[in-house]
């Protein structure tokens, strides 16, 4: 009697086992994402090392569980973003608000990542960053919004402008954590299908991912053989 | 420059931390831990078993540990996995006839029990010479976006000018949480 009541709870609890979510951050260098990351963590803002690859962090947002995936943003490092679109139910794009020298980079980026056949309609907050520096004055949440022409997207998009660092042991960020809590609960809603979608996309990826390995191992079998023999001769 | 310089600049009070560097032969390991020692690096040769460089600072020792990497001695790698903090992978950048061999030697490492989770620095090195890769398409060969289970950086270098590489070890040190050993 217990046991089958046991095994029902448990059932039912795995029923309502609280979904995990992943999050990709993408940006510029220099716009903040690691910073972002650290304020989520609760972390003090202490001065990150500029980010060439990938680092994957667990938090909480909105009650969830979510890992965040934090990527380069250098130009010669950027091409590895579309190998992460896949398994993502939702993306924050950083900008630095103050460089205005750099926005149409940023459009570029933007444009690319957002129209990739993984990424595209998945949910999107956009953090116009560094609203502490006077220089940001004139790029605030909704001149980014239009200067980026979100409203074209179709997809739940939300600007917030967010300071990830700003004065020395200021707490994290609230409108950026207010954003974050929104993508995730945007992201609960359409939970079904997204993850479906991620799902799919990840098991077509695994697959390409499996036959290339198999090619370069064939190559790289034959580069050896030949090295030898030349050896030999 | 200099790994002590490093330590000094991070603080770090406590414990004790082993670093492990690999990488195919002539990518230039042992010139790296030469470099970062401020050592001479005109007369390296080809490393038969291993060298340990270990270095003391405000009671938080660091050991890097540089393996062979010829052909022959690659099966012998697995001795040195045990307890390692972090990696270093070294490739030579500009040798892009084995950018892949070198990748598949470091997929196999990136499965071995021994080392999950650990987090790894690749050097793009030999970046003075005018072939050498650049780091996305390092990322490409060495199929580095299929890292999910650790943290991964490329730094571009040169071991011969040093550049890049106390960039590179700071990150490193960084990705060491303090244990008591
Ligand atoms: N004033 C100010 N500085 C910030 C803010 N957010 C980040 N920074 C600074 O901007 C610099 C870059 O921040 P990172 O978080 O490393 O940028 P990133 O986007 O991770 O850059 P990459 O790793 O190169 O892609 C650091 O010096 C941060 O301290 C902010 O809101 N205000
Ligand atoms: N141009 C250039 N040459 C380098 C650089 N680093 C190393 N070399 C050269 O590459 C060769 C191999 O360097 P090593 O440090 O012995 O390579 P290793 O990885 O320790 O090789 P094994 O011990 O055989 O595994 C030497 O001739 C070095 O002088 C560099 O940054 N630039
Ligand atoms: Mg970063
Ligand atoms: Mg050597």
């Amino acid at each position: 009697m217990f046991g089958l009541m046991r095994n029902l709870y448990l059932h039912l609890q795995k029923k309502s086992a609280p979904r995990s979510f992943t999050i990709v951050f993408l940006g510029l260098d220099g716009s903040g994402k690691t910073t972002c990351v650290a304020a989520l963590k609760g972390e003090p803002t202490e001065e990150a090392t500029q980010t060439w690859g990938f680092s994957s962090e667990k938090v909480e947002v909105a009650q969830s569980s979510v890992e965040v995936y934090d990527l380069g943003g250098a130009k010669s490092i950027r091409r590895i973003w579309e190998n992460y679109y896949a398994e993502v139910h939702g993306i924050v794009f950083v900008v630095d608000a103050s460089d205005e020298s750099r926005l149409p980079e940023v459009k570029a980026a933007f444009e690319e990542a957002v129209s990739h056949a993984y990424a595209r309609g998945k949910p999107l907050l956009v953090c116009s960053n560094k609203q502490d520096l006077a220089k940001a004055a004139s790029m605030t949440a909704n001149d980014l919004r239009d200067y980026l022409d979100l409203d074209s997207l179709k997809c739940n998009h939300l600007c917030v402008d967010c300071s990830a660092a700003g004065k020395e042991g200021s707490t994290p960020d609230e409108s950026f954590l207010e954003g974050m809590a929104w993508l995730v609960r945007t992201a609960g809603v359409q939970y079904a299908s997204l993850q479906a979608r991620v799902e799919e996309d990840v098991r077509v990826e695994k697959e390409k991912q499996e036959k290339k390995m198999e090619e370069r191992r064939l190559r790289v079998e034959k580069l050896r053989q030949e090295r030898l023999e030349q050896a030999k001769a | 420059m200099g790994l002590l310089s490093l330590l000094r600049k991070l603080k770090r009070t406590e414990g004790e931390a082993r670093i492990l560097v690999l990488g195919l032969d002539n990518a230039g390991k042992t010139t790296v831990l030469k470099k970062l020692s401020d050592d001479d690096i005109s007369t390296i040769t080809p490393t038969q078993g291993f060298n340990i460089k270990s270095l003391n600072h405000d009671g938080f020792k660091l050991n890097v540990w540089d393996i062979g990497g010829q052909k022959a001695i690659r099966p012998y790698w697995r001795n040195y996995f045990e307890q390692t903090d972090a990696m270093v992978y070294v490739i030579d950048s500009a040798d892009r006839k084995r950018i892949e061999e070198t990748g598949l030697e470091l997929a196999d490492l990136l499965e071995e029990d021994k080392l999950s989770g650990v987090p790894v620095i690749v050097l793009a090195n030999k970046q003075d010479l005018v072939t050498a890769l650049s780091p996305d398409e390092v990322a490409d060969g060495l199929n580095l976006y299929s890292i999910r289970d650790r943290p991964w950086q490329i730094q571009a270098c040169s071991a011969k000018t040093g550049e890049g590489l106390q960039d590179g070890m700071e990150w490193l040190v960084k990705q060491v949480r303090p244990t008591k050993k």
